[in-house]
């Protein structure tokens, strides 16, 4: 009642009892299956038929062990007559039950000392089948309790739990026990062999067989080999057959099922198929000829562990070559991620490189912008020590460019600026200073002027030799004559009284000196155009000052444009920008 | 619907194994949340019989149901040892319990047929050897009620409500699909869990997380 009167609190699936019931059928189910497949060598590598070969020549020496062993049992209690038939017996046994007779001969084996009597043994190990199948119990354990019971001991089979009471043990025969029990327990062992389970046990006991069957013959076959490729071409040649023969077994099943519906016949002869039945009969004469007469001996199994030897050799061998190429590839790639690493670091660097040029040139404009505010000579050299400094840098940036660029011409000039920036530098740096020299390094630092008072004298000078040349006047000449464009000097309308005068010669007057000043200024144009082109003539007129030259190359035509505009915007921050004619 | 929680059985066993001390203290930290629970439902469980004649002791059918407050009140309390797997496979780390007979009655009348239950059919016994053979009885299911007071049921349920009415306790958790519980309502402890509004859950949880840290630092510092 109180079963529901609770609160849960955080909870955990843990899973259901019945789930993993179904869990574990199913793996054993799938296990035994795999295992089977595994036996039938439905899917064998060259490796594993070898194991399997070893395997089954092992299972055939074993089996042949067993049967000896029982052969020399039935001797020693008189039953040696009885020994081919007692063989036949247990392989019946075996078919039928699907019990192995790895287990059926030492439990027949158990009863038929201590009975010393074929049919008894027989029936008493018929009897322990049906028990064994019934109660669970291994076979091993009910033939010793039965043949025990055989001998008086009874205690045995009381622990069996076979519903026989102690009383009844006591007061009863043997015969009588044995004879309530096979009524107990009759048909147990047929029932349990016409289960799925029972199926696969035949299954896995015919696999067995096979393979001890296999196993004797591999033995002969291995005699006649002679090295590891032939152990190779073997295996191989075993990989297709039991593939092929996998396909057979199925065909044979196809086939058994149809001649089933055939009247007359029985059961299937390789023989009656055509054609292909008598290549099957061929080999098997074959083999039947080349078997070894004494079985499995030592020297077939010795034979087998050397080739098996060679053969473990060989693929050693083959992963150390393996072992070797992945080496290599390893040492390729750790190469290959070194060389990234340093292409990585190239990157970085060339971009530690560019912003070596971009604080060299703030550093060159800080520079010239400290220079304007400079007020004693101190002030002067320290700036002129610094530009000398950022000019030996800005030297070697552009030596590494023109190594880079792998340019003759521009290495060379690179280097000849970059001793030169040098020079300057141990100059300043031994103290070694001439005024001159500091005036030459400040006065890279300012904006270069067509005219300003260091050379307007000569400037003007050289105007007036242009308006000589042209036929001009010179400043403060003379008062008469005609100048360059052609205006005689002093040619001006005398001016009119304005007064007493008729207001039609007013306008009259008027419109003769404007036409007159129209003239003038017509000529003053053509000869300021003179003078313009005089100029550029000169050689102030073609200082490199007006000329930008952009040491692109060809390439982009974009990137010549915005290399040009920022050259100009450059300037114009400095405040150097005069003018520039757009095209 | 209690919140799910994964690996929390594995990490009790390590406690056990390897921290004795912190498999204590996370036990206890538990218990200290769920104690003040358990205390406010004792609360709710009434200190008188909710019904006369309840309390008088007799030899029937509810012999063991009689009515007692102490007994009903001792059978609340809390576990912090995980429980058996329930049908779906679920294992609870703690929960509070309602184990007194009389206790579960009081906790649980009406949860699912609030007017009592339906009055079961008179029926003739045939059975030669009964003790009431040729007698009219009422014979039905478990759901149905074989009282000949056809209100049996709702004076019971009502003399209940007169002194709690069942609370629903059902949180829904965020994004859970299917039917809501039916079976996390009551007079006491699901009054006392519903009005905690989930802070003890929380409190569980956050003990359990707690111990899984404190496990792996001393794992780690080992």
């Amino acid at each position: 009642m109180a079963a529901d009167v609770k609160i849960d609190i955080a909870a955990e699936f843990t899973g259901k009892k019945a789930f993993r019931q179904a869990e574990t059928a199913t793996d054993k189910m799938s296990k035994n299956v795999k295992k089977l497949a595994g036996t039938l060598g439905l899917a064998f590598g060259g490796q594993a038929i070898l194991s399997y070969g070893k395997k089954a020549i092992k299972a055939a020496a074993e089996d042949e062990k067993a049967q000896k062993q029982l052969a020399l049992a039935l001797k020693n209690v008189g039953l040696e007559r009885d020994a081919a038939s007692t063989e036949a017996y247990i392989q019946n046994l075996q078919s039928e039950f699907g019990i192995l007779d790895d287990k059926l001969r030492p439990a027949y084996q158990t009863l038929a000392i201590a009975t010393q009597d074929t049919a008894e043994s027989q029936r008493l190990l018929n009897l322990s089948l049906d028990i064994a199948a019934s109660t669970g119990k291994d076979l091993g354990s009910v033939t010793s309790a039965l043949s025990r019971a055989y001998l008086g001991n009874n205690t045995a089979l009381s622990k069996l739990g076979v519903g026989i009471s102690k009383a009844d043990l006591k007061a009863k025969s043997f015969q009588d026990i044995t004879n309530e029990l096979q009524e107990t327990f009759a048909g147990s062992a047929q029932s349990a062999a016409n289960t799925f389970q029972g199926s696969i046990d035949k299954l896995g006991v015919a696999a067995a067989n096979a393979s001890e069957i296999i196993g004797t013959g591999l033995i002969d076959a291995l005699k006649g080999l002679g090295d590891e490729d032939s152990v190779d071409n073997l295996a191989k040649s075993m990989e297709s057959v039991a593939t092929y023969t996998a396909d057979v077994i199925r065909g044979i099943g196809v086939l058994v099922e149809k001649l089933k519906g055939l009247p007359g016949i029985g059961a299937l002869d390789v023989q009656m198929i055509p054609i292909i039945g008598a290549y099957i009969s061929y080999f098997n004469q074959l083999g039947k000829a080349s078997q070894g007469g004494n079985g499995i001996n030592a020297q077939g199994l010795a034979h087998l562990a050397e080739l098996q030897a060679k053969y473990t050799s060989e693929i050693l061998k083959d992963k150390k070559k393996i072992t070797q190429e992945e080496n290599k590839a390893l040492k390729a790639a750790r190469l290959k991620a070194a060389l990234d690493k340093a292409n990585l670091a190239l990157s970085k660097g060339e971009e530690v490189f560019d912003m070596d040029k971009i604080q060299n040139a703030a550093a060159l404009a800080s520079q010239a912008e400290q220079l304007g505010k400079a007020t004693n000579g101190t002030q002067l050299l320290q700036i002129a020590n610094d530009t000398a400094r950022l000019n030996v840098k800005k030297s070697i940036l552009a030596l590494e460019d023109a190594m880079a660029s792998k340019d003759e011409a521009a290495i060379t000039a690179a280097t000849k600026k970059l001793n030169a920036d040098i020079g300057i530098l141990g100059a300043l740096t031994g103290q070694d200073l001439k005024l001159a020299n500091i005036k030459t390094i400040l006065d890279s630092l300012k904006p270069k002027d067509l005219i300003n008072l260091m050379n307007l004298e000569a400037a003007l000078a050289l105007l007036g030799k242009i308006n000589v040349a042209t036929g001009g006047s010179t400043a403060g000449g003379s008062s008469t004559g005609v100048a360059a464009s052609g205006i005689p000097v002093n040619d001006f309308i005398a001016p009119i009284s304005t007064s007493g005068g008729s207001i039609a010669a007013i306008l009259e007057y008027a419109d003769a000196a404007t036409a007159r000043a129209n003239a003038f200024a017509d000529l003053l144009d053509m000869q300021n155009a003179a003078d313009a082109a005089a100029f550029n003539a000169s050689s102030l007129g073609t200082s490199a000052g007006n000329t930008i030259i952009v040491n692109t190359g060809i390439g982009d035509p974009n990137a010549i444009a915005e290399a040009i505009d920022q050259v100009l915007t450059d300037a114009a921050q400095r405040g150097t920008l005069r003018q520039y004619a757009t095209p | 619907m209690p919140t799910e929680v994964k690996g929390a059985i594995e990490l009790r066993k390590a406690l056990r194994q390897f921290t004795p001390d912190l498999a204590k203290e996370t036990q206890k930290e538990i218990a200290a949340i769920l104690k003040p629970i358990t205390a406010k439902a004792r609360g709710f469980i009434p200190s008188s019989t909710p019904l006369s004649g309840w309390a008088k002791s007799n030899n029937g059918t509810w012999g063991n149901r009689t009515w007692s407050s102490s007994e009903a009140k001792r059978g609340v309390g809390y576990k912090t040892s995980p429980s058996k797997p329930n049908r779906s496979g679920f294992r609870a780390l703690a929960r509070i319990v309602n184990a007194s007979p009389s206790g579960s009655i009081y906790e649980t009348a009406g949860r699912l047929n609030p007017q009592g239950r339906p009055q079961a059919p008179l029926a003739e016994v045939v059975a030669p050897g009964h003790s009431n053979f040729g007698k009219m009885i009422r014979s039905g299911s478990k759901g149905e009620s074989v009282s000949n007071n056809p209100n049996a049921g709702q004076q019971f349920i009502d003399a209940m409500n007169r002194t709690s009415l069942i609370v629903n306790a059902y949180q829904r958790q965020e994004g859970q699909r299917g039917r809501a519980s039916r079976k996390m309502k009551g007079r006491a402890i699901f009054r006392a869990w519903a009005e905690d509004q989930g802070k003890a859950n929380a409190a569980v949880i956050k003990a359990i997380e707690d111990s899984k840290v404190k496990f792996e630092q001393r794992v780690k510092g080992k």
